[in-house]
């Protein structure tokens, strides 16, 4: 019964793949095999959304206790429950730890808004300096879920 | 603003100040004197005198604007352009308002989603010798993500 409950997630993933979140349509493309490929790369974006949305789980509305509240459960027939933390992070509008949480197209839109800056100082624009974007309590917290050393990357951007 | 230097009547002395130019009875232009820096005779501590004229000049205009970088940088940065003999490098601007955004990058996705990409290993199924195909890979993954919907020839300017 469980299995077959889990199939509304393999639904959820198509869901996804062509309307809510990657957008399979307008193909820009018209051969078979190019269709096929397109096809594959978004099948591929859903891989990574997929591991972010885990990831990133604390910081959006998910309930990442999902087990702990089917526990509960006595049967797999009966309805899904949602888990205690999971009611509280919805009615408070808060993580764990204060963060404000975000839907996953929402918490994306705020990550976008990091940037990297290059300023001229002369009439010249051979000579330029390069400034990052601060990042907010959120950001950093979510370039910590996902194990990203931001210093790292950003200094071999700059290296080039 | 800009700096003035005055020969004194009485010694062979330089008097080096700071002035700002303005309009003064009948609008015509004249100078007033914003800052004294001191006097010296012609040679090393005049050029000095100077230096750290410039370097007042531009802490007086860091007090009416906001600036990107920390006073004591800037101003050591157009000292030592100053002090650079004639070279190629052109020498830094000591007007802040001239600072222009040459480049604006949005590289908080790309971080994000290509480091996670990368710790997924999508990329590693590719030989060493097609790495130009393997990053074309990633691109057009990572675009999907952060644009979906739209193609790449959208991206590159292409009507």
């Amino acid at each position: 019964m469980a299995s077959y409950k889990s199939l509304a997630l393999v639904e959820r993933a198509f869901r996804s793949i062509k309307t809510t979140s990657l957008r399979l349509r307008p193909m820009y493309v018209y051969s078979a095999g190019h269709v096929r490929g397109h096809v594959f790369l978004c099948m591929l974006a859903y891989y990574i959304e997929w591991h972010l949305r885990g990831a990133l789980a604390p910081l959006l509305f998910t309930d990442e206790h999902k087990e702990e509240a089917n526990r509960s459960r006595n049967t797999p027939v009966g309805k899904a429950e949602v888990s205690d933390r999971a009611k509280k992070k919805h009615r408070t509008k808060k993580t764990e730890a204060g963060l404000p949480v975000h839907s996953f197209k929402t918490l994306l839109e705020d990550l976008a808004s990091l940037g990297m800056h290059q300023v001229s100082m002369s009439e010249s624009t051979k000579h330029v300096l390069t400034t990052f974007t601060e990042a907010t309590a959120i950001q950093k917290k979510a370039f910590e879920l996902i194990d990203v050393d931001q210093k790292k990357s950003r200094s071999m951007k700059m290296t080039g | 603003m800009h700096l003035k230097v005055v020969r004194r009547n009485d010694a062979n002395t330089y008097r080096v100040e700071i002035v700002k130019s303005i309009r003064g009875v009948n609008g015509k232009p004249t100078k007033e004197v914003i800052k004294t820096i001191g006097t010296a005779p012609l040679g090393e501590r005049l050029d000095k005198l100077k230096m750290l004229g410039r370097y007042y000049m531009v802490k007086l205009k860091e007090k009416n604007q906001v600036s990107l970088f920390p006073i004591g940088s800037y101003a050591d940065k157009l000292i030592q352009a100053r002090l650079a003999p004639q070279s190629d490098k052109p020498i830094p601007s000591k007007d802040l308002r001239a600072l222009k955004e040459v480049k604006r990058i949005r590289i908080g996705l790309h971080e994000l989603l290509g480091s996670l990409y990368d710790q997924i290993g999508i990329g590693r199924v590719f030989p060493k010798r097609y790495h130009v195909s393997a990053k074309l890979f990633r691109q057009e993954i990572l675009m999907r993500l952060a644009y979906p919907g739209t193609s790449k020839r959208y991206h590159l300017g292409i009507k």
